[in-house]
């Protein structure tokens, strides 16, 4: 039996009200692959991933993360499926009345049932990968927004999801912190985890995507490896795109 | 100028007794109260969450009620209708003889002076508490939510372990200024006949027209319960 | 549990307005006048003080509030007495209960008149009073003419609010027999004896009605008056 993809969006559509912000996206997405999701604002970019943990439902269409359909599981089912998918916010959306080893450890205790002891354990290892274990009895109040999105990335990666999103990760980041959650996600990307990433960061998305995703009003216009998306996009507004975001850097050839 | 003070009128035999008395009857009525009113609180926030449409809306009316009519009608009902609506079971109970039950005073806890007014009080004040914490509830940003809930947290979870925590954060200062509005509001049930400090200031002024006197007693009682109570529940905050 | 609303039938009329026919005005009609009086005192006070705090000294706006602070921290009832008892022994007349009440009711309400009337001035966006200012206007022009009429503009759901509080305040005046709703209803009772139940959720359905509409009035203006 062949082995689901990790992520299968099938006919989706979405509206909010009268607005439709997905229109029909099909697409499979593959288990460690490392996948970058662009596009102007009001794209629909970040409903695209929410729809995945079921942040937000589906009009019509069903999406599925492993074989099992996120849009249509409720209760226990659908809580055992999110403890797979690791989220992480734009706004990072710690507890701010919790330090950063209890962020960490609520859904492990509450969710998986491990007890403080386990549960401490594996919270200063994550902290470590993200380099904070020596914040870990800090409160978000005292940590940079780098530090706390870093935080945010260790609290969703101690339940060992198999897939990681990202929605807009940096963009509520001050420009001298967006280097070291990059260089998080980075690391992320070369120990085989699954990653959708929403972000404009296109030099990031150059050298760690293996996989680029151009959305257009509701719609995707480009699936391409970034080599090729990045030298010769196909479409008249991915071209336009490419030219806004990259105008200032003015990269070779075309 | 015909204001002619005569403290010791006031502040000596029967009439200090029956202030002094007042003045227990008073604190055991806020007592009472509050811990109604607590109770009362924590239930209709419960009930604002029901996943159950019609629980949602019963208690939406209910509360509405509480809110758009005076206190003082509330009393009325729960003194003249409430204690006939009781099982007999209870009310027999509750006029048998308890000696625990009656303050100095003679004032019996179960009388139904005092039990209309501790449920009346404590509803009235509980309906306005757990405003405030529905308010602080919605000051929560929503992506508190969502990140619980992208984590499998379960609502239970959710609210008692991310929400309610920061709600009541939110929340503290006016929490704390309703149970002080509900101190004030126990003058209200000496209409109906109970006898707490402003009852018994009354009841001083009728007894030897010492009206200044009285009353200044009485404002000096209420406003040094209030900053005592002010001072005992804001030490609970961290700063 | 069989209520008999007749008892209500039979006195509809003195619910409504008491003994005004002979002169005395009562009931439901004697209630609106007291809180209107109230409430057009108590803005009248409030407003000023607030303007005061506003514009003058910081010592004065901190002994406003201490003073404010003071009243609001008696229980309304106690002001009632205050009043009633006290200005007779000091003025050398006598007030009629409903003036007493109306009085007390004012000048309790004032603080937080004050109080909602500065959090409207405090919430208007700092650019306005710096565009005005910016355009050549004095500090006084520019709160004549742009801050003050703003903001009262974006309070007056709050006041109605506080109407609406304000009437529920009026049945206390119960306390001096004087003769709104509640006495009214006290008075039926005491007359009939045997419907309670029917008189006190009657009365308390009519200020449910009343207090409700302004409450959803003033939610619907709030809506009305967000600009743009």
């Amino acid at each position: 039996m062949a082995v689901p993809p990790v992520i299968e969006f099938r006919d989706v559509h979405k509206s909010f009200g009268a607005l439709e912000v997905i229109r029909g996206i099909s697409l499979t997405i593959d288990r460690g692959s490392v996948v970058v999701v662009c596009g102007p604002s009001g794209s629909g970019k970040s409903t695209l991933i929410r729809m995945v943990n079921r942040l937000e439902a589906p009009t019509r269409g069903d999406v599925l993360v492993d074989g099992i359909s996120s849009t249509h599981a409720r209760g226990e089912q659908l809580r055992r499926l999110r403890t797979g998918v690791g989220f992480v916010f734009q706004q990072f959306n710690l507890y701010p009345h919790m330090s950063a080893r209890q962020n960490v450890t609520l859904a492990l205790r509450k969710v998986l049932g491990k007890t403080q002891a386990e549960a401490d354990a594996v919270a200063d290892e994550v902290l470590d990968q993200v380099g904070l274990a020596d914040k870990a009895g800090n409160f978000p109040g005292q940590l940079s927004g780098g530090q706390q999105q870093r935080v945010a990335i260790a609290r969703a990666l101690a339940t060992r999801p198999d897939l990681l999103l990202f929605d807009e990760p940096t963009s509520a980041l001050d420009p001298e912190m967006i280097g070291e959650v990059l260089t998080v996600i980075r690391q992320l990307a070369h120990q085989g985890i699954t990653l959708v990433v929403v972000t404009h960061e296109m030099g990031f998305a150059r050298t760690v995507a293996d996989r680029i995703l151009f959305l257009d009003q509701g719609r995707i216009e480009e699936d391409a490896h970034p080599d090729a998306f990045f030298s010769a996009p196909r479409s008249p507004r991915a071209q336009q795109f490419l030219s806004q975001i990259l105008s200032p850097l003015h990269t070779a050839g075309g | 100028m015909g204001l002619s003070i005569d403290w010791a009128g006031v502040l000596s035999g029967q009439p200090l007794h029956w202030l002094l008395s007042g003045l227990v009857v008073t604190l055991a009525i806020t007592l009472a109260a509050s811990v109604i009113a607590t109770g009362i609180a924590v239930a209709l926030t419960a009930l604002r969450l029901s996943p159950v449409a019609p629980v949602r809306l019963a208690t939406w009316a209910g509360i509405s009620l509480i809110r758009n009519t005076p206190l003082l009608i509330q009393l009325l009902v729960w003194y003249f209708v409430g204690f006939g609506l009781l099982p007999p079971a209870l009310k027999a109970w509750m006029i048998g003889d308890h000696t625990w039950s009656v303050l100095p005073g003679q004032v019996s806890l179960f009388a139904p002076e005092f039990a209309a007014s501790a449920w009346g009080v404590g509803l009235f004040i509980g309906v306005f508490l757990s405003e405030e914490i529905q308010a602080g509830l919605n000051a929560v940003a929503p992506g508190q939510g969502e990140a619980a809930a992208s984590q499998g947290l379960s609502a239970w979870d959710t609210l008692a372990k991310v929400l309610l925590p920061q709600a009541l954060r939110n929340a503290y200062q006016p929490v704390v200024g309703q149970y002080l509005n509900l101190m004030k509001l126990t003058s209200v049930t000496c209409s109906i006949g109970l006898a707490e400090i402003t009852y018994q200031a009354r009841q001083v002024e009728s007894f030897n027209s010492h009206a200044f006197e009285a009353f200044a007693a009485a404002t000096v009682l209420y406003l040094a319960i209030g900053f005592a109570l002010e001072r005992v529940l804001l030490a609970g905050r961290r700063t | 549990m069989g209520l008999d609303f007749s008892i209500i039938a039979k006195n509809w009329d003195y619910f409504l307005w008491g003994r005004t026919p002979q002169g005395e005005v009562g009931g439901l009609l004697l209630t609106v006048l007291m809180a209107l009086a109230a409430g057009t005192l108590s803005l009248v006070l409030g407003i000023a003080m607030a303007l005061a705090s506003w514009l003058g000294p910081r010592r004065l706006r901190d002994v406003l509030t201490f003073l404010a602070d003071l009243v609001r921290g008696i229980p309304l009832i106690l002001v009632i007495f205050w009043i009633y008892f006290l200005v007779p022994a000091l003025f050398r007349t006598k007030v009629p209960g409903a003036l007493s009440v109306i009085l007390a009711l004012a000048w309790f309400s004032s603080g937080a008149v004050m109080y909602t009337t500065l959090a409207g001035l405090d919430a208007l966006p700092r650019g306005h009073r710096e565009a005005g200012i910016a355009s050549g206007l004095s500090e006084g022009q520019v709160f004549t003419t742009i801050l003050l009429p703003q903001a009262l503009r974006n309070l007056v759901p709050s006041y109605v609010a506080l109407f609406a509080s304000m009437i529920k305040d009026t049945s206390l005046a119960f306390i001096l027999n004087v003769p709104e709703l509640t006495m009214t209803a006290n008075q039926v009772n005491t007359r009939a004896q045997v419907y309670p139940a029917e008189i006190f959720l009657f009365t308390a359905a009519v200020y449910f009605v009343l207090c409700a509409g302004l409450s959803w009035a003033a939610h619907g203006l709030a809506i009305r008056l967000q600009p743009g």
